[in-house]
């Protein structure tokens, strides 16, 4: 077990800072634990003095820095010479964050080392000189566990699973290796890029408040001489900036439910459930859904589920922490009215 | 131009399902095709629409996932495969690895199609690993083809919040974005076609893989309870008495 290694990726673009994830380095010590393995660290980007302070107050005992520019990421060129440079270190543990770009690498990673690549890591236990890795299956219904007596692997761990890790002194001198990464060609040309409108990624918000198929029963009049397409679109409108304010008001994100964004009123960013998004914050709005299991999928793991519906049968009563029978459209005006004068 | 699609049978796990006792596999469940693949079979669908194209749709699983391929089929598909293996108790890249070997056999594909992830195991690894074992360029969850033709494919992804735009020369390995379009339903000539059409189905043997002893499955399945909510009703007077409960019980939670 002496020459084992667990390597930890980060990625540290200057113009790209949401893709640098200490959580990480929490796994990261707590697989160490285990198997007293030396701990390595990947910077993909740049090492400035903040990243480099982290390391060392991380403990970690070497740093290798690899120079990697954002669009060489993006068109994947770097793979061989990355396979190359994996080998020479050959660890036996990696661990990644997972936005894209890690689980990319991650990849590369599984099939350069010929590591089996396990992702969506959710906990971390040792029982009996047993590692466990969990992660959730078969829509939060079911967890997987996967066992090791000694561990190897490539690993991920969902976002936000692991909270910062401590820092510890700065007495400590990691040494430092800058790699050389050569691009090889790509088959990927990129022809555009375009920052698309600034939507806030709701899986990071800790307060969503959601709308459904219920914000078309909105009391307002629409304008003259829109047809029923438009009337409804209209309508939700209102309905989706009424959100948008008590959202404000608490400082959360708006989210909605699949049938709004089947029928093209709603972008697919914002969509909770099977085929939208998982997500698990502090506080869930429900207004005006009626609590699908497609959608319950996606929200049921929230701390605090309230729930406004004008259906005191709808399902999602039997899932929210506190029920509101009545319409939305009474109780929102009056929720943002309620904050706004505090 | 020939395109394949690969699906999975899913778990459809909006529908009950039992864990086996000895905590290894998943039994008396209800299987679906995979939801994120029926994007990736539109995709496809609508390129053959437009030119001349083969589409073959790809699995890998024993029997029960005829029914899966048959859908898919229906959609409009010109062939079924079946890689006749239970993929359960593999792990990504061996199921990759299979794959690779599939693609290589069906002969030239110059388009590979997956769905985005699954809904039972959601790993959502395969189409990218299948693409670093065959090296073959990657396009993640793209929301539009903007051009395919038998030498390259331009198309759009979304990374974040990105809008990527790129040109890549075929083959290439794609994931198709549920923002492409709202998937079809089988047609009643095209269910009639499946039933009728003889799925492919090939073994390890078939694409020179050893009789490979899998391990045995190195994890174990537990169910999460369920969390037992106690609903509690929020009523009032009127409508100022309600919010200011709601607003003190959100308080309470912390935030």
């Amino acid at each position: 077990m002496n020459s084992q290694k667990i390597v930890v990726f980060i990625i540290n673009l200057p113009e790209h800072p949401g893709l640098l994830n200490w959580q990480i380095v929490s796994a990261a010590q707590k697989i160490r634990a285990f198997s007293s393995a030396n701990l390595e660290l990947v910077v993909i980007g740049n090492l400035d003095n903040s990243v480099l302070e982290k390391a060392k107050s991380y403990k970690f005992e070497k740093i290798n820095v690899l120079n990697i520019p954002y669009t060489a990421l993006l068109i994947n060129s770097l793979f061989q010479s990355l396979a190359f440079f994996l080998k020479t270190i050959n660890p036996q543990i990696v661990l990644f964050s997972e936005s894209h770009f890690d689980l990319e690498l991650a990849a590369s990673c599984s099939i350069a080392l010929n590591l089996p690549l396990i992702t969506q890591v959710q906990s971390i236990q040792i029982k009996d000189n047993i590692l466990f890795l969990s992660r959730t299956i078969l829509g939060g219904k079911a967890k997987q566990a996967y066992k090791f007596e000694s561990a190897s692997g490539i690993f991920s761990f969902k976002t936000n699973a692991f909270s910062e890790p401590l820092e510890d002194s700065l007495d400590h001198d990691p040494e430092i290796v800058h790699v050389e990464i050569e691009e090889t060609h790509s088959k990927i040309k990129i022809l555009s890029i375009e920052e698309c409108e600034n939507i806030l990624p709701i899986e990071h918000a800790r307060i969503i408040v959601a709308g459904g198929h219920g914000l078309l029963n909105s009391p307002a009049q629409p304008p003259n001489g829109l047809s029923q397409i438009e009337a409804d679109q209209w309508k939700l409108n209102q309905g989706l900036k009424l959100l948008q304010e008590l959202a404000n008001c608490l400082g959360g994100s708006v989210a909605v439910s699949r049938s709004l964004v089947d029928s093209g009123y709603a972008p697919y960013e914002l969509q909770v459930g099977q085929t939208g998004k998982m997500v698990e914050p502090e506080i869930y709005i429900a207004c005006g859904i009626s609590g699908a299991i497609q959608h319950t999928i996606g929200m049921n793991k929230s701390k605090l589920i309230i729930a406004i519906n004008n259906d005191e049968n709808a399902p999602i009563f039997k899932i929210a922490n506190y029920g509101v029978h009545a319409d939305l459209y009474e109780i929102i005006p009056e929720w943002i009215k309620f904050r706004k004068e505090k | 131009m020939r395109i394949v699609i690969c699906i999975e049978n899913a778990i459809d796990v909006t529908q009950p399902f039992q864990i086996t006792e000895n905590q290894k596999n998943i039994g008396n469940c209800v299987n679906i095709l995979n939801p994120w693949d029926e994007f990736a079979l539109e995709a496809a669908i609508l390129q053959k629409e437009k030119q001349e194209a083969e589409l073959i749709v790809l699995t890998i699983g024993d029997e029960k996932s005829d029914k899966s391929l048959r859908n898919a089929f229906a959609m409009g598909c010109d062939t079924m495969i079946r890689v006749d293996v239970d993929p359960f108790y593999l792990n990504n890249s061996q199921i990759a690895e299979i794959l690779a070997k599939a693609f290589k056999k069906v002969g030239n594909p110059d388009l590979i199609c997956f769905g985005k992830k699954s809904i039972d195991f959601e790993t959502g690894m395969t189409a990218t690993l299948v693409a670093k074992i065959m090296d073959l360029p990657y396009l993640p969850s793209i929301t539009t083809i903007d051009e395919l033709d038998t030498e390259k494919i331009i198309s759009t992804f979304r990374i974040d919040q990105e809008k990527i735009m790129t040109s890549v020369n075929l083959p290439a390995v794609i994931s198709v974005s549920k923002e492409f379009a709202e998937p079809r339903f089988p047609s009643f000539l095209g269910t009639r076609k499946a039933a009728k059409t003889s799925i492919i189905i090939w073994t390890l043997a078939d694409l020179d893989i050893g009789p490979k002893k899998y391990a045995n499955p190195d994890f174990n399945i537990t169910t999460i309870p369920v969390k037992n909510v106690h609903t509690e009703m929020i009523r009032g007077n009127d409508n100022l008495e309600i919010v200011s409960m709601l607003d003190a019980k959100i308080k309470e939670a912390g935030v």
